[in-house]
């Protein structure tokens, strides 16, 4: 196998000479930064691999040349390489989809749109109709992104996921994330004062605050999904085969049983969340074993119980 | 790692220049890089470097070296070689590039790979405060993109049997993505999970099949399943979090709502279905009717271990 580093550093010196054919004289810095290298010096080693290719006899009349004077770059002899490769349908589809994408969020550059537009027209107009990206855009989407632009915290009104409880929240927000068909917000949170990620959707009362704060440097801002900590409680369950659909939905271990069904081992925060789920999957669920979930969905029974009792 | 880049670009010139189909024997000969010192050395270096003038998108066909049809060549068609350039600005190079940036799938960034064939970009790296992930991983989702634009027919295991699907259109929906189309030999419009699709490949010539002028695959997937059920429920929401639970059940009505409590009314076809979105809020949802739902409820969680 070839790996996925080659590919990438001969696509990008396929990419880099047609440019130079096009520009003599393109300063090699320039050429670095617009192509994504992070060193002058890794374009020039590519570049130098490129004088010693070229047609069959590879003589000094069949080479490809390449010239650096001053810093500016020269390619010759190489026309077979003026016109860049076209898209494969990966790349295609990642680009074509990123635009789209962005261009809904109303953060989007003008350009965007007719940049999607040239794109769908060479991809041919009908393939646009015919691929569709559905991202709806919550109303506070764009006040929360100016919010975090202008580094002002805001204040909301949120039902917890993980407990279902409302809380009025102030969070100097760091990203909006859409992933799996849900926007989120990370942040820092005053309330929980910890790094927490939000639904925008559960979002309600939404205010802009007037005192500044930083963002950190050093997070990924834009992860939502779930990061372990040494807090987090285990617990393990059976279940049946027709309950597989939850390991899509949440981040667990699994191991298949002799009979069909699932071993599922799941580590969260909040206990109550495993303690749901199982609860969910009612009799799917065979064995529990983990103290504090058995706990935690011990005392949600019963809670569920309470209010079916009292009514009716 | 030299080597081969060395080899490919020796290898490439030689196909783009030729003009006529080339065999392997041939290029073995002519190409510097080719001087492996057995039959299976050479048989294996070649073949991997195929995969690899593939995966970077060049068009490699196979066709007959002379009218006789005795032996096949390899041959790079110019004019698929080259990119149709859409002829990009500056600005919407940038723009792209800032687009590329914001967007993941399943986890991984967008390679900028893609941008560089167009030209690449001067705009410096940023940090978008709006980001996406549509992920799963592009390589599925890329090759049923080319199989839509080109019409080229897929084949794939689903539920536990083998489909011939004419690919119409590709739709991303609430982070997954579908494949939306007719089975061969049928003529009602399907959708396809992409993530349950397994052994999928893309098969045949292009322009296999028709799409349908205006093809819209968001209509279509809603038409299979915006089912709202026909049976009708009474639940009791406590109010604090009644618009959670309503954007979490589609077509739910508010029937009256106090401080403390909101009565909704649902339609729904899956018992099961109610009881789950009702234990998703824990004790806060209440089931008053029917009757036979609400203790289904109730047996529900007293069934577990």
């Amino acid at each position: 196998m070839t790996s996925p580093r080659t590919v990438q550093r001969l696509s990008r010196i396929l990419s880099v000479l047609p440019y130079v054919i096009d520009n003599p004289g393109t300063h090699v810095d320039d050429l670095a930064s617009r192509f994504g290298y992070d060193d002058s010096n890794d374009l020039v080693s590519d570049l130098h691999l490129v004088i010693v290719t070229g047609l069959p006899g590879y003589g000094p009349g069949d080479l490809i040349d390449v010239d650096i004077l001053d810093g500016e770059v020269y390619v010759d002899a190489a026309d077979y390489f003026a016109h860049p490769l076209r898209l494969t349908a990966p790349e295609a589809l990642g680009l074509v989809a990123a635009g789209m994408t962005m261009a809904k969020s109303d953060q989007a550059p003008k350009a965007l749109g007719s940049a999607v537009a040239k794109l769908a027209s060479v991809l041919g107009p009908d393939v646009m109709d015919a691929v569709q990206f559905e991202v709806q855009t919550p109303p506070v989407l764009s006040e929360l992104r100016a919010a975090i632009e202008q580094r002002r915290p805001v204040r909301f009104d949120y039902v917890g996921i993980a407990n279902n409880r409302r809380t009025t929240r102030t969070v100097e927000g760091w990203a909006v994330t859409f992933n799996m068909g849900n926007w989120y917000l990370t942040g820092h949170c005053h309330l929980a004062e910890d790094r927490r990620v939000f639904r925008v959707d559960r979002i309600e009362n939404l205010e802009t605050l007037s005192d500044a704060y930083l963002v950190p440097v050093d997070e990924d801002v834009h992860h939502v999904g779930y990061s372990p900590t040494e807090s987090d409680v285990q617990v393990v369950f059976d279940i049946e085969p027709s309950s597989r659909w939850v390991t899509e939905y949440y981040p667990v271990e699994t191991e298949q049983l002799a009979d069909g069904g699932l071993r599922v081992r799941m580590s969260v925060a909040d206990p109550l969340v495993a303690a749901r789920l199982i609860l969910q999957l009612g009799s799917d669920v065979r064995a529990v074993e983990g103290d504090a979930v058995v706990e935690a969905l011990q005392d949600l029974r019963s809670r569920i119980r309470a209010r079916y009792a009292r009514t009716k | 790692m030299h080597n081969v880049i060395e080899r490919i670009l020796n290898l490439l010139a030689f196909l783009l220049t030729v003009n006529r189909p080339v065999t392997a024997e041939e290029i073995r000969f002519t190409v510097k890089g080719y001087d492996q010192p057995s039959d299976e050395a050479f048989r294996r270096t070649f073949e991997r470097d195929k995969d690899l003038l593939r995966s970077l998108g060049v068009p490699l066909d196979m066709t007959a070296t002379d009218i006789w049809e005795v032996e096949l060549g390899y041959v790079v068609p110019t004019e698929d070689y080259i990119l149709d350039d859409p002829g990009l600005t500056e600005e919407e190079r940038s723009a792209l590039f800032f687009a590329a940036q914001a967007v993941k799938f399943g986890g991984q960034p967008t390679e900028m790979g893609a941008l560089f064939k167009l030209g690449g970009s001067l705009s410096p790296l940023t940090s978008p405060v709006v980001g996406a992930d549509l992920g799963p991983g592009l390589d599925v989702v890329g090759s049923l993109f080319g199989a839509v634009s080109e019409r080229r027919r897929i084949t794939f295991d689903y539920r536990g049997k083998a489909r011939v699907v004419y690919p119409y259109g590709l739709l991303h929906r609430k982070g997954r993505w579908y494949v939306v189309g007719p089975e061969k030999g049928d003529s009602v419009t399907k959708a396809f999970r992409v993530d349950r699709m397994g052994a999928m490949t893309v098969k045949g010539d292009p322009g296999q099949f028709k799409r349908p002028r205006r093809f819209d695959p968001s209509a279509a997937l809603s038409e299979v399943t915006a089912v709202q059920g026909d049976q009708e429920a009474i639940v009791n929401v406590d109010s604090e979090i009644a618009s959670v639970a309503m954007a979490r059940w589609p077509f739910a009505e508010q029937v009256e709502s106090t401080e403390d409590v909101t009565i909704l009314r649902i339609r729904y076809d899956d018992a099961l279905r109610v009881v789950q979105w009702a234990l998703s809020f824990d004790d806060r949802i209440e089931i008053v009717s029917p009757g036979a739902l609400r203790d289904r409820l109730v047996a529900h969680v007293e069934h577990v271990a």
